[in-house]
């Protein structure tokens, strides 16, 4: 008996349908257990690093969710009874869909990033004060204005023996389209920490070498080839690039890579071996998301260095 | 969003290149699979001869290329050619070899008599000091232009092949100066993937600033000559007026899976902005990571129609002999499987794009708005529809969904697509699954032995 296409989605469809408007389900899609990797929720939104929201590559039913690779991060970094319950408390906190998380390693170890949009403009740091209570606290004597597009939250082993984190970073969008300004800020003030460009990675590579090769980090002009080592042509297959400036580095996220880009990603910055194993293990129920890393660089010497990257995913 | 860049799996449905075996008599520095050679098995003959049996049925492939190693070498080789040959399913046999072993003019003669009628010499160096370095065996090139002599006096189809590396680059046109007297069909030019070895610790890889100006003059060269020539691997906009040269298709190639795994991907920083960025493939990654991007020296083409980020793989031309620069959609057995779906419904089919492992039908209806059918080889693997050949699925979908009817527009449109190729697929369309070794199949556990190795006087220190 010939089968005929049921209903028309985003995705692969598959036979027999049942039709929801962001996936379509198969029944025997493979449900593969994990321990790390939670399935995937029925509607869960998928956003990238600048909250944009978008199409899963595949049916998502049966598939990790995006927190998956949070979870088992922090497995393999051994921290995850320390932040579990912070990280599910701010995610009530915000709402889920809000929250972009980060596993950064770099010189100073393995530190977590979250950001948390505030589109409403709400003082996100006054809610999650409230409803963290006495297990962080937060930018003590800081009042939130709630004058801020993200907000930025980087947890470390410092904060957890402190029980505090002392500044957040506020993302607010700059004076040119796609642009963010970044600074940091607690109870003295706020200080500048940095500008972001956003740009889809190809169309719009024009606009954004110019501003990569205006480093102050990095002298591009005195060897070509060191574009071919800051720009890295594994990741150039992302969606869009983010052009990062900060103090002593520069970085460039790379938002939309596929599973196997991350997989290189992985393993070519060196993640943890249980890490890339779990990513590894679950290529087949992560191959629906894309995935947002960073890299950020340094001239040293003649050589670019990679003082710290990170892998970001929705919470 | 994952570029043809990023995966290189390009075909033309007209060659299938069986790796009979990974065993060589020379050890080019520039070798892609050196280690592989190690630990790569070949194909198994009852594979071969499935795949022989596929082409009877099919008649997907007009040309069987033996390849290596050193095919030369084999003892079964002349089993592999008395099935193709007598299969009466490809109109040529050919054989990619380095050319040594036909210094031999016996050896010429017993294999053109079991039917090889196009000979792929390599040819790395003008002259027996270059060519003898890089093979690192003392009196290659010299075997090489005597087996090229005899084969000449066969009345045989001669091609050449050279690998572009820092060791051959000063010397390219007089590469053509020393194949001239045979007169070769055509005349390739491959730029050096390395495979093994990302960053180039051997020193290989030669910098467009050089090898361009070099590889220009030996096309300007071949020209003049009247030789046909191809080049792979190196941006077209760097070919100067031999632009037309460039062709980055390769065979379907029966062969360790791995091997695709390990080949080196690609990218253009002018992607978007060229009109040629479905068929150049760039610069691959361990060029950019050595030498930049060369974003600079690199000048895209404008483009003439507004470029989308391909997801399928490279656009490749015509299957018809002699049409490789034909119009994408002119894939004729292919396009004929949804001929008149598009217009039924008030669209258009905007290109077939084929891989090796998928085709894929792309259809716009109005302005803008697309979807994809895509076929993938029959499996047990979750489809939309299964016909006698295929997998059955759509996506990619593209344009206001939320406009009035187009979603139901798309829909028919899928449906009447779909429907369309399980009726008229014939059967034996198969889209390569799998057709190499995969796993623990495909590798040596042992060490290699000599066994089924001819023996080749003096030809291994």
């Amino acid at each position: 008996m010939r089968r005929r296409p049921r209903a028309l989605a985003d995705g692969v469809a598959r036979a027999p349908v049942v039709y929801t408007r962001d996936t379509v389900e198969h029944p025997r899609h493979r449900q593969v257990g994990s321990a790390a990797g939670p399935r995937a929720p029925a509607g869960e939104r998928h956003f990238d690093l600048a909250f944009v929201p978008y199409r899963p590559l595949r049916p998502s039913a049966g598939k990790a969710s995006g927190d998956a690779l949070l979870w088992a991060a922090l497995d393999a970094a051994g921290e995850r009874a320390r932040w579990e319950p912070l990280l599910r408390a701010i995610q009530r906190g915000v709402g889920r869909g809000r929250t972009i998380w980060g596993c950064s390693r770099g010189d100073a170890g393995t530190t977590w990033r979250l950001r948390l949009a505030n589109p409403a403009r709400e003082r996100l740091v006054d809610a999650l004060r409230g409803e963290l209570g006495t297990a962080l606290t937060i930018a003590p004597g800081l009042a939130d204005d709630g004058a801020y597009d993200v907000l930025g939250i980087d947890l470390s082993p410092t904060v957890a023996a402190a029980g505090r984190v002392d500044a957040v970073t506020h993302y607010r969008r700059g004076d040119a389209p796609r642009t963010l300004t970044v600074e940091a800020v607690d109870a003295g003030g706020r200080r500048p920490a940095g500008d972001v460009l956003i740009v889809e990675a190809k169309r719009e590579i024009g606009v954004a070498l110019p501003r990569i090769k205006a480093s102050r980090v990095v002298d591009f002009a005195g060897d070509r080839s060191r574009l071919g080592r800051a720009l890295i042509p594994e990741l150039f297959a992302c969606r869009h690039l983010h052009v990062c400036r900060r103090g002593d580095v520069d970085a460039l996220v790379y938002s939309g890579i596929n599973v196997d880009h991350l997989l290189w990603f992985l393993a070519r910055f060196a993640f943890p071996p249980a890490l890339v194993d779990f990513a590894r293990g679950e290529r087949e129920r992560l191959d629906h998301l894309l995935f947002d890393v960073e890299v950020a660089y340094r001239q040293s010497g003649a050589a670019i260095v990679y003082p710290e990257t990170t892998l970001y995913g929705a919470l | 969003m994952e570029s043809y860049k990023g995966r290189f799996e390009p075909t033309r449905f007209e060659d299938l290149t069986v790796t009979v075996d990974f065993h060589c008599h020379s050890a080019c520095r520039f070798c892609i699979v050196q280690e592989g050679m190690n630990y790569y098995k070949g194909v198994p003959f009852e594979l071969y001869a499935a795949a022989v049996a596929d082409n009877q049925r099919a008649k997907r492939y007009r040309r069987v290329t033996f390849t290596g190693g050193e095919v030369t070498l084999e003892r079964r080789l002349f089993d592999y050619l008395d099935l193709a040959r007598e299969s009466r399913s490809f109109e040529h046999i050919r054989v990619q070899t380095n050319g040594r072993l036909f210094a031999d003019p016996a050896f010429a003669r017993r294999i053109v008599d079991a039917g090889v009628d196009e000979f792929f010499v390599s040819l790395h160096g003008h002259d027996a000091a270059t060519q003898d370095y890089i093979s690192q065996r003392p009196g290659s090139f010299d075997e090489a232009i005597r087996g090229l002599e005899n084969l000449q006096a066969l009345g045989v189809c001669i091609l050449t092949n050279t690998v572009l590396t820092t060791l051959n680059e000063p010397h390219l046109a007089e590469i053509v100066d020393a194949v001239r007297r045979f007169a070769p069909a055509r005349m390739e030019w491959w730029n050096y993937l390395p495979m093994e070895d990302y960053a180039d610790t051997r020193g290989l890889l030669s910098p467009m600033e050089r090898l361009a100006p070099s590889l220009r003059a030996a096309l300007a060269r071949a020209r003049d000559y009247g030789i046909e020539t191809a080049v792979k691997y190196v941006p077209r906009c760097l070919l100067g007026d031999h632009g037309d040269s460039q062709d980055n298709t390769q065979p379907d190639v029966v062969i360790v899976e791995e091997f695709y795994d390990k080949y080196p991907k690609f990218a253009c920083i002018h992607e978007a902005a060229c009109e040629h960025s479905e068929t150049c493939l760039g610069l691959h990654h361990p060029y950019i990571t050595k030498f930049g991007w060369e974003e600079e020296a690199l000048v895209p083409t404008p483009r003439t129609t507004p470029w989308r980020e391909p997801e399928y793989g490279l656009w490749v031309g015509s299957d018809r002999p002699g049409e490789g620069t034909a119009i994408p959609t002119d894939q004729p057995r292919w396009a004929g499987l949804v001929a008149g779906v598009a217009e039924r419904h008030r669209a258009r089919l905007v290109d077939v794009m084929l891989q090796r492992r998928a085709c894929v039908f792309r259809f716009e209806v109005g302005e803008g708005a697309t979807v994809d059918v895509l076929l993938t080889a029959r499996s047990d693997a979750p489809a939309l529809a299964r016909s006698a050949s295929f997998n059955l699925q759509y996506r990619n979908l593209q344009g206001d969904l939320g406009a009035p009817g187009l979603r139901e527009r798309l829909a028919a449109l899928v449906e009447d697509a779909i429907q369309t190729v399980i009726d008229r697929d014939p059967g034996g369309m198969l889209l390569d699954a799998r057709k190499g070794l995969v796993g623990d199949a495909s590798v040596r556990r042992q060490p290699r032995r000599a066994k089924g190795l001819r023996v080749v006087e003096g030809s291994d220190p």
